[in-house]
């Protein structure tokens, strides 16, 4: 049969099997979904808009008329014979490269140094005088510039080979404490040196290419990571781990995304991928364990112990990445089964350690990971959230992507709301979430538990009922289905408040638990460094309002965006940066938060918003009966 | 007696302090603990987990009523144990070896305690063992939690291993858990929430509800 699939102005038609589902149909029409969760049905994001036609779904049918279009998940949907079936794919469930997950950190590096050098081979003018080997030859040329150097037998051979080149005129290496590591010989004629940092997620990947040389930034590409057919959570891809064969084949999934992502970056920067020579790799522990071939299974479980903190030095090669087969990889070490790389490399490009007073550093993600300096004790930790603040899992979620409210205010009897790309709005993402709850709390339209005041909005004509899971769930309407994207209403329902209340409860006791391990509280802080690309859009005051973030004055937080990334960057440029990894593994405290007697009350206390103690948010409380003194949002004004 | 009305309420709202002060007062004036618990603490506490399942109520919600709920039954259980109440059966529950999760797990041991059951709470990072011993100092129940997908599986290793032994029931829950999960590794009964599993408990011990 023939189904039609639009997406955006554009219509494609698909023979469809019986029993395909809308997933691989829209597959098949060239635009793939974000079945994030493997098409399980469990994730929500491949959320398609049923315009005609019957269709079956996991337990029931569906008719769908353009009249009265029907959202539903397309991986649990087929069409059926007889009627011309058609649906639309919303742009928040295509599978595609994201403007906003790319590498925005917010930190520069003060003086770039590359740690991949060169040197020219010196051939001795008497072919008979010293020195007594090849190899000895290329030593002599490194040790100009450092202490030590050790030779590989790639590095060897590569000389080798060299030296029989005329045109093999360099050696090169990189140098870390001191060391160097012979890469291998080059002709000074190639193309410039080139870095590739890589920050590897759960669910994107996203990476940088420089120029090692003058530290220029020339190509950022980002995409989801190919593991996500395999599970959209650390703890699902350990499972699919588990199975035989896994990890080879999780890592043969990312390995994919990498070297599709880098042929991107060469194309872009007009550069061959045979100059990429020095590439660092940082993400959570179960990503980078995965991406070395190494089996996570130990992370899984109690004691949640990885294979190995300190990643070894190797050749890309062995890793089939898709630049110079001899180009040196190597991974940000991890501070714990649970804190990686991302959170090393977060650590070292905001210079925590070298900071004066108490300070935090937290990563939102789904799971938050969180850092306490105190200038003696680097207490660690994660906290499981969930991933509702990126979008997933709420009845209108949705990725930070164009169409995606990102801010809100409530107007007295209507929300007001901004769009990425100033679209239609098609869904929620995180910040929208935490503006909304912030909002609906100080109107009074929303109890401190998280009920919504039906009688109230429905005064308003924002209130609607749905039905989850069989059962009639209140929601507030954010934008009604004339305004929409796609003629469906985009709302909260008191489920998604719920799911998003767990979330911040998870982040916020995670930070009250350390803190109060280190025996001082918020008011004890220097300051609070937010990384990652939901803090970097977080309205910073309805973060504190809701009790995801403690209160804190607004000037003592640092946004620092994808501090991970930056940090990879700097793994390229700054030969201190290996110092400091080792530096922090040193000091890591990591703290399972399930073993602290304190983290359970302070867990079910931040599930009210602001908390079950409001007096911690007093001055915030208080500050918010005056006018408001934040700029309200700046564009489109739509009318619920 | 009737029931508490302002009681019920400050358990059904969740108001911790309330509950507190009623019983205080309620037993500094003679009334039965026994009967404040099962006249209006029970059915408060059912009616809590009945509209969670309805989905009427969330778990912010729920968590601060179970804890209103938690603070009376701390008050409640020494002078209950001296008066010599009789629980309706013995369970045992635990999280799985692996797992540290509790909060479930402890909502769903509060649930229990509040519908009248005597609760071997094991803990979290549960194994064989220990269940084992459990059932022999009289659990009629074996009750496991599991919040990660890695840590379900030892679920099987224990269902396993009691199977055949008589008169045990095997019960499972956890948030990745289902009625097909709990098929597939032969549980006698899985409970989606914490009004379900006391619902569970009561129909595969035979106990009327
Ligand atoms: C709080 C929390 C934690 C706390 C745990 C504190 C504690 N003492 O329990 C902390 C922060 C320590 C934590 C740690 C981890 N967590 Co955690 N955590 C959560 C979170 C946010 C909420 C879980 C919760 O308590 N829910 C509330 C309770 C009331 O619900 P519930 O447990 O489902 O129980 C209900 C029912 O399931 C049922 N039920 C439960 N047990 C039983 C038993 C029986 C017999 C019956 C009948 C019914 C029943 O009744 C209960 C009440 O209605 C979830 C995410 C989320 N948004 O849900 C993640 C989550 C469960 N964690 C997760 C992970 C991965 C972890 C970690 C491994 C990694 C990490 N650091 O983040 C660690 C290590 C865990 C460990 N040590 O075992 C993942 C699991 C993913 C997966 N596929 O397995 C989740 C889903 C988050 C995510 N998406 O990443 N976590």
């Amino acid at each position: 049969m023939i189904v039609t699939v639009r997406l955006g102005g554009e219509r494609r038609e698909v023979v469809a099997d019986p029993g395909e589902t809308l997933d691989r149909i829209a597959a098949r029409a060239d635009w793939p979904l974000n079945t994030v969760c493997g098409g399980r049905g469990r994730c929500g994001r491949c959320a398609v808009v049923l315009q005609s036609g019957h269709f079956r779904g996991r337990n029931a049918e569906l008719t769908a008329e353009p009249s009265h279009p029907r959202r539903a998940l397309a991986c649990q949907m087929t069409p059926l014979e007889g009627t011309p079936c058609e649906f639309e794919i919303p742009a928040s469930s295509r599978r595609i490269e994201s403007g906003r997950m790319v590498a925005d950190c917010a930190i520069s590096l003060r003086v770039w140094k590359s740690r991949l050098q060169r040197a020219p081979l010196r051939r001795p003018a008497d072919p008979l005088g010293s020195p007594t080997s090849d190899v000895e030859l290329a030593r002599d040329a490194i040790l100009q510039y450092a202490d030590d150097v050790e030779f590989g037998i790639e590095a060897v051979s590569e000389i080798a080979m060299g030296l029989g080149r005329p045109d093999a005129s360099d050696v090169w290496w990189i140098e870390r404490d001191g060391r160097a590591f012979a890469g291998g010989a080059r002709a000074a004629t190639a193309g410039q040196p080139l870095g590739l940092a890589v920050d590897i997620g759960t669910t994107t990947v996203v990476t940088a290419l420089v120029e090692l040389a003058s530290g220029r930034q020339l190509a950022n590409a980002s995409d989801y990571n190919a593991q996500l057919s395999r599970g959209a959570d650390v703890a699902s891809r350990i499972t699919a781990a588990e199975t035989p064969g896994g990890v080879a084949e999780l890592q043969r999934l990312v390995r994919g995304t990498i070297n599709e992502l880098i042929q991107r970056l060469c194309v872009s920067a007009g550069r061959s991928a045979d100059d990429i020579l020095h590439v660092v790799i940082t993400g959570n522990t179960v990503m980078q364990h995965l991406a070395l071939g190494l089996p996570p299974h130990g992370i899984g479980r109690i004691p949640f112990r990885p294979v190995v903190r300190r990643y070894p030095l190797l050749r890309a090669e062995r890793l089939g990445l898709a630049v110079g087969p001899l180009a040196w990889v190597e991974a940000v070490p991890s501070l714990s089964g649970h804190i990686g790389g991302d959170l090393t490399a977060d650590a070292t490009v905001a210079g925590l350690l070298q900071r004066r007073g108490r300070w935090l550093l937290v990563d939102i993600g789904t799971n938050g990971e969180i850092l306490f300096w105190d200038g003696h004790h680097l207490r660690c930790t994660a906290t499981a959230a969930g991933p509702a603040f990126e979008g997933a899992g709420l009845s209108c979620g949705m990725r930070a992507d164009e169409g995606a409210v990102e801010r809100l205010r409530w107007r007295g009897d209507h929300f007001e709301y901004e769009t990425i790309g100033g679209a239609r709005p098609a869904g929620l993402c995180g910040s929208a979430v935490v503006d909304a709850l912030a909002e609906l709390a100080q109107a009074g339209l929303m109890d401190s538990t998280g009920r919504l005041d039906t009688a109230a909005l429905d005064r308003r004509g924002a209130a609607v009922v749905i039905r989850q899971a069989g059962h009639p769930v209140h929601a507030v309407v954010i934008a009604p289905s004339e305004a929409s994207a796609h003629g469906v209403p985009v709302i909260l329902s008191e489920a998604d408040i719920a799911e998003a209340l767990k979330a911040k409860a998870a982040i916020h006791a995670g930070i009250m638990t350390l803190l109060h391990l280190a025996g001082c509280g918020p008011a004890d802080l220097d300051g609070l460094i937010l990384a990652g690309g939901f803090g970097r859009h977080l309205h910073l005051r309805n973060a504190m309002r809701i009790g995801l973030l403690p209160e804190l004055p607004l000037e003592c937080i640092e946004v620092i965006g994808n501090g991970a990334l930056g940090g990879a960057l700097q793994g390229l440029g700054d030969p201190a940066a290996p110092a400091e990894w080792d530096r922090l593994l040193r000091v890591a405290e990591p703290i399972e938060l399930n073993l602290c007697d304190k983290f359970e009350t302070e867990f079910v206390d931040s599930l009210l918003v602001p908390h079950a103690d409001p007096t911690r948010f007093a001055r915030l409380l208080a500050s918010d009966s005056a006018p408001p003194t934040q700029r309200p949002p700046s564009t489109s004004r739509h009318i619920v | 007696m009737a029931r508490h009305e302002a009681l019920y309420a400050a358990i059904a709202g969740g108001n911790k302090g309330a509950v507190e002060t009623i019983l205080q007062q309620e037993l500094a004036t003679g009334r039965s603990p026994a009967e404040l618990l099962t006249e209006t603490m029970i059915p408060a506490m059912r009616d809590v987990g009945e509209r969670y399942s309805r989905k009427e109520i969330f778990i912010p919600q729920m968590m601060i009523a179970a804890r209103a709920m938690d603070a009376g039954l701390r008050i409640l259980e020494p002078l209950l144990a001296k008066s010599g109440h009789e629980p309706r059966a013995t369970i045992c529950i635990g999280t799985v070896k692996g797992d540290l999760h509790d909060i479930g797990k402890n909502l769903v041991a509060m649930m229990l305690k509040g519908a009248g059951f005597h609760v071997i709470d094991l803990g979290t990072n549960v194994d064989v063992t220990k269940f084992e011993k459990a059932v022999h100092d009289g659990a009629q129940a074996v009750l496991m939690s599991a919040l990660l997908t890695t840590t379900m599986p030892y679920m099987k290793t224990v269902a396993d291993h009691f199977r055949g032994e008589k008169g045990v029931k095997i019960i499972i829950g956890g948030a990745p858990i289902t009625q097909e999960y709990a098929d597939e590794i032969g549980a006698h009964g899985y409970g989606e929430d914490a009004g379900a599993a006391v619902r569970v408990v009561e129909r595969c011990l035979g106990l009327a509800g």
